[in-house]
């Protein structure tokens, strides 16, 4: 399985606020804040519906006019962000 | 809660039933010739009772001004020999020797609101004789699901009515996310099962007061779940000191963790509930049934704004504000050569046209100058 296949899911000890359209993240266990902006935000909401990362892509590129290499790796970027923050973990594949 | 003024310590020393399990303690645990600190003296109140009762020398340290009166009841009290007052949170003051005993009363309603039991531990850790014993010494945090309709549509579903033809509706999920301070009386709850006990600390020996627990409630009677009520019980060495709603009321209050979605439960049912707070962090709980499930956050009743948000990531590069450049300049004019009226007169020569507001200089020397000027030497 490539890198790029990997799902998330969000992780339970993340509580997230919206605010003006940015999102605010708490990390329950280590009461850390976490800030994304109106991207960053609609990426979360695709993750709260449990969106795979390919949706998320697709999403990405209707949005904005930029290469998809550019997209797919500020995409991935975001993710490992969460990740190494303890926002979301790597679904179980199916 | 701000202990600044004698009115919020009131109810403290006129709680009789709570000073007066404070006092059995002391007179069982104090040896004559102890030395004691009493933290988050107030009043003095507890370190008074210690010299009552044989203590050598008493240690009383808090932050507050009030404790300055404490110093007049030490006078009044003719024990003026055997008292040391220190203005200062424990963590900032210096005590030249460790203590045999510890008293304090840094639990909050629910154990853990205000945060004081962080600065409880570091006293342990920095003052405490090895053989030391604290008042109190453990404590431990019980909660049950309650029905509580009156005070659930006053304080929750009040805002989804329209009152001077406003839709109010948007405050709603901020104040279900609330922990609610409340009196037994003013709840007004009937209980839906037995309480469950869920977080037991060791003052002794704990090192992080945090809360990260679960409970299973067996519902003894059947009715509308709207929330959880919490409390705590502590230990006075040989005696409990309880904060429950269905024991006689001391100052303490109860907290009232509410439910997004009130809850019908019968009797039989098993509810699941967990609750979540770090250390200075948010309250969080959640309860579920076999088909319901649902959290509630006070991280979702504190409204954020973005701009602070991003002050307070690791990954924020800190600029200082004109604020900040002038709270800078007179930081460095505080090196004991000028007079407070000199520095004012000088900032507001030196300052561009538009930054010379002198009641904004002069508020801000004034602050600085309290809180960061002393007689000690550097």
């Amino acid at each position: 399985m490539s890198v790029r296949a990997q799902n998330y899911q969000i992780s339970p000890d993340a509580i997230a606020q919206q605010v003006s359209g940015e999102t605010v993240i708490m990390d329950l266990a280590s009461a850390v804040y976490f800030g994304l902006n109106s991207t960053g935000s609609k990426i979360w909401q695709q993750l709260e519906s449990g969106a795979a990362t390919s949706t998320i892509l697709a999403m990405l590129a209707d949005t904005f006019e930029a290469p998809h290499e550019v997209l797919a790796t500020d995409l991935y970027e975001l993710l490992s962000e969460l990740e190494n923050a303890g926002l979301i973990t790597k679904s179980t594949p199916r | 809660m701000s202990y600044s003024s004698i009115s919020d310590h009131h109810a403290m020393i006129f709680d009789t039933l709570r000073n007066e399990a404070y006092r059995k303690a002391i007179k069982a645990h104090i040896k004559p010739g102890d030395t004691v600190l009493d933290l988050g003296a107030g009043l003095g109140i507890l370190g008074l009772m210690a010299l009552q009762h044989g203590a050598g020398k008493v240690y009383m340290v808090d932050p507050s001004p009030v404790i300055n009166i404490a110093e007049r009841l030490i006078q009044q009290n003719k024990f003026t020999n055997s008292a040391v007052i220190l203005q200062s949170s424990i963590e900032t003051c210096h005590i030249p020797e460790q203590v045999d005993c510890i008293l304090s009363v840094f639990t909050g309603n629910f154990l853990l609101s205000e945060d004081l039991l962080p600065s409880l531990i570091y006293a342990r850790n920095q003052y405490l004789k090895p053989a030391g014993c604290m008042l109190p010494d453990k404590a431990i945090m019980h909660w049950a699901p309650v029905s509580a309709k009156a005070f659930y549509a006053d304080k929750i579903d009040a805002w989804q009515q329209q009152p001077y033809g406003i839709d109010f509706s948007a405050v709603r999920p901020f104040t279900v996310n609330e922990t609610h301070q409340v009196t037994a009386n003013e709840l007004a709850a009937e209980y839906l099962s037995e309480s469950a006990a869920l977080n037991e600390m060791d003052f002794c020996t704990a090192e992080t007061i945090t809360c990260d627990a679960a409970s299973t409630f067996e519902i003894s009677q059947s009715g509308t779940c709207h929330g959880l009520v919490g409390w705590f019980d502590a230990r006075l060495n040989s005696c409990w000191l309880s904060t429950s709603p269905q024991q006689p009321a001391m100052h303490w209050s109860q907290i009232f963790l509410p439910l997004t979605t009130p809850i019908e439960l019968q009797r039989g049912d098993q509810l699941q509930a967990t609750l979540n707070r770090p250390e200075f962090g948010h309250w969080t709980w959640s309860v579920s049934t076999q088909n319901h499930q649902q959290r509630q956050s006070s991280f979702l009743s504190t409204p954020v704004n973005p701009q602070q948000l991003k002050k307070m990531t690791d990954n924020y590069q800190p600029r200082l504000n004109n604020p900040g450049n002038l709270a800078l300049q007179i930081l460095e004019m505080l090196n004991g050569d000028l007079s407070t009226s000199e520095i004012i007169s000088q900032l507001s020569r030196s300052l561009p046209p538009g930054q010379q507001n002198k009641k904004t200089i002069n508020k801000m020397v004034r602050r600085l100058i309290m809180e960061y000027t002393g007689t000690e030497p550097p």
